[in-house]
């Protein structure tokens, strides 16, 4: 370790701490939840957004000292996943990108501007999440079961694909209309 | 967000929205939906909320509901160093116990922590893992004293500093025997196989150096070569001989190529066609008349705000670059000029500049010549290169003899007719007066780069600048020239701005330039040899397409150009009206001098703005411009272009004996220096045909051959 | 060629083209006319940036320093809380809503470079191109206009600068103060047959675009978007200055100079600002009004007495009444600069220089605070004597006034992020 520091520059030995401290770790931990959907609104897929973030993972830790505590940390790791965000794209240019780098940017600025309304809106989705019919909650859990996808679910149901895309679709939308009605709701009564 | 919010969106959004969470979105429906995306902030908000919904779903199911209880997602490349992997059932996805893995994590920082440029900024920024290659000392501490100039801002970009790659003695030794880089001899032998003139030295490392223009184009070559290695791009693939041909004559003769020269070509069979063709552009008129307009433009501008002939200096281009005379002895022509402005068109440079003081003389010449900006020097010193205040005050010290007389000219009767300005030298001793920003009086004597002159009143001193800023083996003006043309053929000088050149803005390929410019200087600064070293060399002959593993290679972004495949630039406003003219034949004598000149000038004046200060800047709203997409669809110049009266390209296009298809091929080639794509062929008979059956519709030709001149593929250079 | 028949406005033929339907840019065509309202909301944020392109020496109008060697010819007079030059008297009487700084200190006294730097609040860089600030307003304000269907950054003579990394889509709709748009329609060309062109161009536009060679092609069909939207807007009537009553140009022209200098109606920046007031009320969020001649090196003080001021007064003070007339005051924030300020000391030939160490900016309207100068010079202008502002500060200040967050980060195009304003902070004493 003392060694590898050696090599570091200048300005970054002296007296840093060399692991993280615990505030640092419980932020990070509850940062991981935020750091993925904000990853998520710009590459639009869950796998690629896992990879992401498990590469802005290793930097955050790796920069870990040039945080300041009182900060912001979804601020300051947010940057680094839009850093990591662009290498990715920059990486996956050779193929297919859905989206232009002006959408990306203007998809990340608002998510930013809006993540404290999206912590609402997921404390409402869990009460919508209840409110679902059983059948329609055992699909949607079924879609979400790790590594599945809609194609996936139709195989194994052994339905029409487009019409298991079609449920779930159906179901999704119900969640979203349902959270947005509940947002609106607490607005007006608080 | 409110359910009524939601109301007005179109449907269409959400079943976008279900496509995409299911990773099934055409790239078509992408497209649309990333245009109401970004028109319409309702959409982004739904957008970004479903996208938080599907996010929400996938993580709770997969990681648990609270947020706080589970391990964070490390790398597997970590997860598979650390004894206490935990395998889960998720196969895909591997997680780690936070806690003993920091140990890990920290050691592995240290290779990720390279990556990073050292910032004291809090912030974690992340530049780029650019600097493959190991920068030199100077260049890294200069890139620390720009960026302690600017707080808020970052360091600039690594220059690519080739210190891996052999000396060029080396490089030519290496050459001459068989144990040259085996990829580097590809690159060659690449170019070779499209432009069977051998490229490759004749052997002796004398020989590369002696001037030949196969030595200089090799050495081109490898430098760029050894820089695509270093930064592990390939370049793109050379370009077809459609795209080099349209290419090659917008760069050096300014205009598209004439759809006959076009048409043979393309069926030539001769593989020394490509260097032919260029031979013959650089004795083509139109190649005085380019290189006259573009340093007519940097000479005195567009505008018609200055106190200048312009014809006369025009005149003055035209007759040089015909003779190609060599670019030394230009320079010294404007810097020492004297006499009236429409008997000596040099002057007129000089002319256009000398107002408060030689002020804005000093610092254009600096920006014009020595692709250096001192502007700011003139009340301080300057933040991050060499010049001091003081430098740029013995600099204009050189135009203190410097005089603007008026002279009248009367004609044959006697009679006054006009007045004409003149350059005069008056016979001034001493210093130029200056202060500097605490109200200190200073003086300041004749001095550039470390010479200084005689001061005395004998002495002229605007001949002495002349002859100190071209002397030796490797002036600035050189290095300065080289810079501006290589930019003008690749979209890209080797620094950025082209004008900008010191020690703070480093060149990406600082051996490459030096080499050049020392050549050109040998070369008796050959104009024209050194486009041939430009246009001969593999990097020109490659598309402006990115290529498989180039796209970083993107100067837009910022990136330093590594040269590997062609930047695309925009048509300048000359190029375009003469290129639409040739094409569409709208002008009767389309590319005559005179007349031609003098109507594009004023054509042109709508789109330049002079910016009224002592320095005599300006700028033209024109290059992917909202005024310039409406010139194109809609101004007289386009209904010109289009018209069907006699002599134009598309009457005779029309009344020809062709088939359609034969027409359809021609207005292509005469617009793009293409033949159309299946698409575009069926779009186009559509057109033709629209609405009378088998009967061709007149319009229907128009309305192809306006769609093709307002294409962005016709107004850029690619 | 007049295919369509006297009397059909563009009201036909929008309608007329959103029945016919085709290829790609045709449909984007129609999308935007259906999707654009009718009318325009009321009192929407502006800004609106005067700009004064040479150097105004700020000495001689808005921090007169009386009794310095420095001082010049003029006196001051007052203006609500503060003082500014008595060749300034309509717009000293319109100072409850304006404001100066007086302690701006910006190190660049080029051109060039301080047009850079006071447009961008960024000091000029090789590797990046910093978007100008009616960018960054066009980026941030702009797209969120549904109804406007005019470019959300307009330049009438002005010095607008790059769109930098913000792209295309946001630069300057460059234009003069004539009130006609030049090629902005079609000649009366029947509907359906540009339709076909565009259809067509779209055919050509995709494949090149397809094939992959930066961001240029992609650029030039977005630009070409906007200018089509442009062409079949009502929203046009902006630009026409000639609608205006006749007095009211005249309040905003008319500088009662001696005819031939800056006479009757002859006042082009009063025109600009009169462009600017309806552009604003059009909802375009970002106009810059250009004024030359500032470089005064020469002969400073009879050329902003019998030039400069009164033309200046006139239209500015005509300005601000017609924006508290129309009750728009505190929607629409007014910013006044140039590259920097001028000597303190005057030249031989009674010319000031470039000099960025201590001059003043002006700014107001919003809602911000009115009447105040803020910071302060010596006695003979030479150095601040309070805090120093940068450009950022003055455009922090305007963000707030405009509703745009402070904390905007933007990224550029090599993910770089970039604070807006540069991170600055507003000026506290007009805010709150």
């Amino acid at each position: 370790m003392s060694e590898s520091r050696s090599n570091e520059p200048a300005d970054d030995s002296g007296s840093l701490e060399q692991v993280p401290n615990a505030e640092f770790v419980q932020l990070f931990t509850k940062s991981q939840r935020r750091l993925f959907l904000f990853i998520l609104t710009q590459v639009n897929n869950t796998t690629d957004a896992e990879e992401i973030l498990q590469d802005t993972n290793v930097i955050i830790w790796s920069k870990f000292h040039q945080f300041q505590l009182g900060t912001s940390f979804f601020a300051w790791s947010g940057k680094i996943a839009t850093y990591e965000i662009l290498k990715y794209r920059e990486k996956k240019r050779s193929g297919r990108l859905l989206f232009s780098d002006e959408f990306i940017s203007r998809v990340a600025a608002d998510a930013i501007e809006m993540s404290d309304e999206f912590e609402k809106r997921r404390e409402a989705l869990s009460e919508c999440l209840r409110l679902l019919k059983a059948d329609d909650r055992e699909l949607i859990q079924a879609r979400y079961a790790p590594g599945e996808n809609g194609l996936k679910v139709a195989e194994r149901l052994g339905r029409p694909t487009n019409s298991v895309y079609q449920s779930i679709g159906r179901i999704r939308k119900v969640l979203f209309d349902c959270v947005t009605r509940r947002l609106t709701a607490t607005a007006r009564t608080t | 967000m409110t359910p009524r919010d939601l109301a007005n969106l179109s449907p269409e959004l959400f079943e976008w929205l279900e496509a995409l969470c299911e990773d099934r979105l055409t790239p078509a429906d992408a497209q649309r939906l990333e245009q109401l995306v970004l028109r319409d902030a309702t959409a982004r908000q739904a957008y970004l909320a479903y996208l938080d919904l599907h996010g929400t779903l996938h993580w709770n199911t997969a990681f648990g509901d609270d947020g706080a209880n589970f391990e964070p997602a490390i790398s597997p490349r970590l997860a598979s160093e650390s004894s206490t992997e935990t395998q889960t059932k998720r196969g895909h996805r591997r997680l780690l116990v936070l806690a003993a893995s920091v140990a890990v994590i920290a050691a592995f920082s240290f290779s990720i922590g390279r990556w990073f440029v050292p910032n004291n900024d809090s912030a974690p920024v992340a530049e780029k893992d650019e600097p493959k290659s190991i920068p030199s000392h100077d260049a890294n501490k200069n890139e620390r004293a720009v960026a302690q100039d600017h707080p808020g801002d970052l360091p600039p970009n690594k220059p690519l500093v080739l210190t891996d790659r052999p000396k060029s003695e080396n490089i030519a030794a290496a050459a001459s025997t068989e144990g040259r880089d085996p990829k580097t001899l590809n690159q060659s032998d690449k170019v070779v196989a499209n432009d069977p003139r051998p490229l490759r030295p004749a052997g002796s490392a004398v020989a590369r150096t002696a001037g030949s223009v196969q030595g200089i184009v090799t050495v081109i070559n490898e430098h760029l070569a050894a820089g695509w290695k270093v930064q592990g791009v390939e370049p793109s693939p050379l370009a077809d001989d459609a795209e080099w041909l349209r290419r090659i004559y917008l760069d050096v003769v300014g205009h598209i190529p004439p759809v006959e020269v076009a048409e043979k070509f393309l069926t030539d069979r001769d593989a020394r066609k490509r260097e032919k063709l260029l031979d013959s552009l650089l004795d083509d008129p139109a190649y005085v008349r380019n290189w006259t307009v573009v340093w007519t433009n940097l000479l005195i501008g567009r505008s018609d705000s200055r106190d200048v002939n312009r014809p006369a200096l025009q005149k003055f281009l035209r007759e040089n670059f015909a003779k190609n005379r060599p670019w030394n002895e230009m320079v010294a022509e404007f810097i020492s000029a004297e006499g009236s402005f429409d008997q000596n068109g040099a002057t007129n440079f000089l002319l256009a500049h000398l107002n408060n003081q030689a002020v804005p003389a000093t610092a254009i010449t600096a920006k014009i010549f020595l692709g250096q900006q001192i502007g700011c020097t003139q009340c301080h010193d300057h933040p991050f290169n060499d010049w001091k205040q003081d430098a740029f005050w013995s600099f204009n010290s050189f135009f203190q003899q410097t005089k603007v007389a008026r002279v009248d000219r009367s004609d044959s009767t006697g009679k006054m007719k006009s007045q004409a300005s003149a350059l005069e030298t008056k016979p001034v001793s001493g210093p130029a007066h200056f202060e500097n920003r605490r109200g200190v009086a200073l003086v300041a004597y004749p001095k550039f780069e470390g010479t200084a002159i005689n001061e005395d009143a004998e002495t002229n001193r605007r001949n002495e600048l002349a002859k100190l800023m071209t002397k030796g083996d490797k002036p600035q003006v050189a290095e300065a020239f080289v810079n501006r043309m290589w930019d003008h053929f690749f979209g890209c000088g080797f620094t950025r701005p082209v004008d900008d050149m010191g020690p703070h803005n480093p060149p990406s390929h600082p051996e490459l330039l030096d080499h050049l410019a020392r050549e050109f200087v040998a070369s008796g600064y050959d104009c024209k040899q050194l486009i041939r070293w430009v246009c001969l060399s593999d990097a020109y002959q490659r598309t402006s397409r990115f290529g498989k593993s180039n796209e970083q290679d993107n100067p837009e972004t910022g990136a330093s150009p590594l040269f590997s495949r062609v930047y695309v630039k925009g048509m300048t406003a000359e190029q375009l009206y003469d290129s639409l003219l040739l094409a569409t034949g709208a002008d009767n004598t389309p590319l005559a001098s005179g007349d031609h000149d003098r109507r594009r000038h004023e054509w042109l004046q709508q789109f330049v703005h002079a910016f009224q200060t002592d320095e005599n800047d300006e700028s033209i709203n024109f290059e992917s411009s909202i005024t310039q997409a409406l010139l194109m669809m809609n101004s007289d110049l386009t209904q010109h272009a289009l018209s069907m009266d006699r002599g134009t390209f598309l009457e005779k296009l029309t009344n020809s004996r062709d088939s359609e298809a034969e027409k359809i091929k021609r207005l292509c080639l005469a617009t793009l220096t293409r033949y159309p794509t299946p698409k575009e062929s069926l779009a186009f008979r559509k057109l033709v045909h629209e609405g009378t059956g088998a009967r061709a519709n007149p319009a229907g030709w128009q309305d192809a051959l306006w769609a093709y001149l307002n294409s962005s593929e016709f107004v850029l250079v690619h | 060629m007049n295919l369509v028949p006297n009397g059909m406005t563009r009201r036909h033929f929008m309608s007329h083209m959103a029945a016919t339907a085709a290829t790609i840019p045709a449909i984007q065509f129609m999308q935007h006319l259906q999707v654009h309202a009718e009318t325009v909301k009321k009192n929407q944020k502006a800004c609106i940036l005067m700009w004064m392109g040479g150097g105004p020496p700020t000495i001689d109008i808005w921090d007169l320093k009386p009794g310095s060697k420095n001082g010049g010819e003029f006196k001051p007079i007052t203006a609500a809380g503060t003082q500014i030059s008595e060749h300034m008297p309509k717009t000293a009487a319109q100072f409850d809503v304006l404001n100066t700084v007086r302690s701006m200190s910006t190190r660049e006294a080029d051109h060039g470079r301080g047009r850079y730097f006071m447009h961008t609040a960024y000091v000029p860089n090789p590797t990046v191109v910093h978007p100008t600030f009616g960018s960054v307003v066009s980026h941030e304000l702009g797209s969120k206009r549904k109804e406007l269907e005019i470019p959300s950054f307009v330049s009438i003579g002005g010095d607008p600068g790059s769109p930098g990394f913000l792209g295309m889509g946001n630069a300057a709709f460059v234009v003069n103060t004539q009130g006609r748009i030049q090629n902005a329609d079609t000649d009366g060309m029947d509907p359906n047959r540009f339709k076909n062109r565009l259809a067509m161009l779209g055919t050509i536009e995709d494949s090149f675009i397809a094939s992959k060679r930066g961001e240029a092609p992609q650029a030039h069909k977005d630009v070409y978007k906007k200018a089509i939207d442009l062409m079949t807007s009502k929203q046009m009537e902006a630009f026409r200055i000639d609608k205006e009553d006749p007095k009211t140009i005249d309040r905003y022209t008319n500088a009662g100079a001696p005819a031939g200098m800056m006479g009757r109606g002859n006042n082009d920046f009063g025109r600009g600002l009169l462009m600017a007031r309806r552009l604003v009320e059009a909802g375009v969020p970002f106009v810059e009004v250009g004024m030359g001649g500032w470089d005064l090196h020469a002969n400073v003080f009879n050329t902003l007495k019998d030039r400069n001021l009164p033309a200046m007064d006139t239209a500015i003070s005509a300005l601000i009444t017609d924006l508290k007339e129309r009750s728009m005051i505190k929607d629409v924030v007014v910013v006044w600069m140039g590259e920097f300020g001028r000597t303190p000391r005057i030249n031989q030939d009674v010319g000031r220089d470039h000099w960025a160490a201590s001059w003043s900016v002006m700014i107001g309207g919003g809602n911000l605070k009115g009447g105040l100068g803020v910071g302060q010079t010596d006695s003979d202008g030479l150095t601040c004597e309070t805090k120093p502002y940068l450009p950022g500060n003055i455009w922090a200040t305007a963000c707030h006034a405009l509703g745009i967050p402070t904390t905007t980060v933007h990224t550029s195009k090599r993910g770089r992020p970039m604070k807006i304003a540069n991170g600055e902070a507003p000026i506290a004493e007009l805010i709150g």
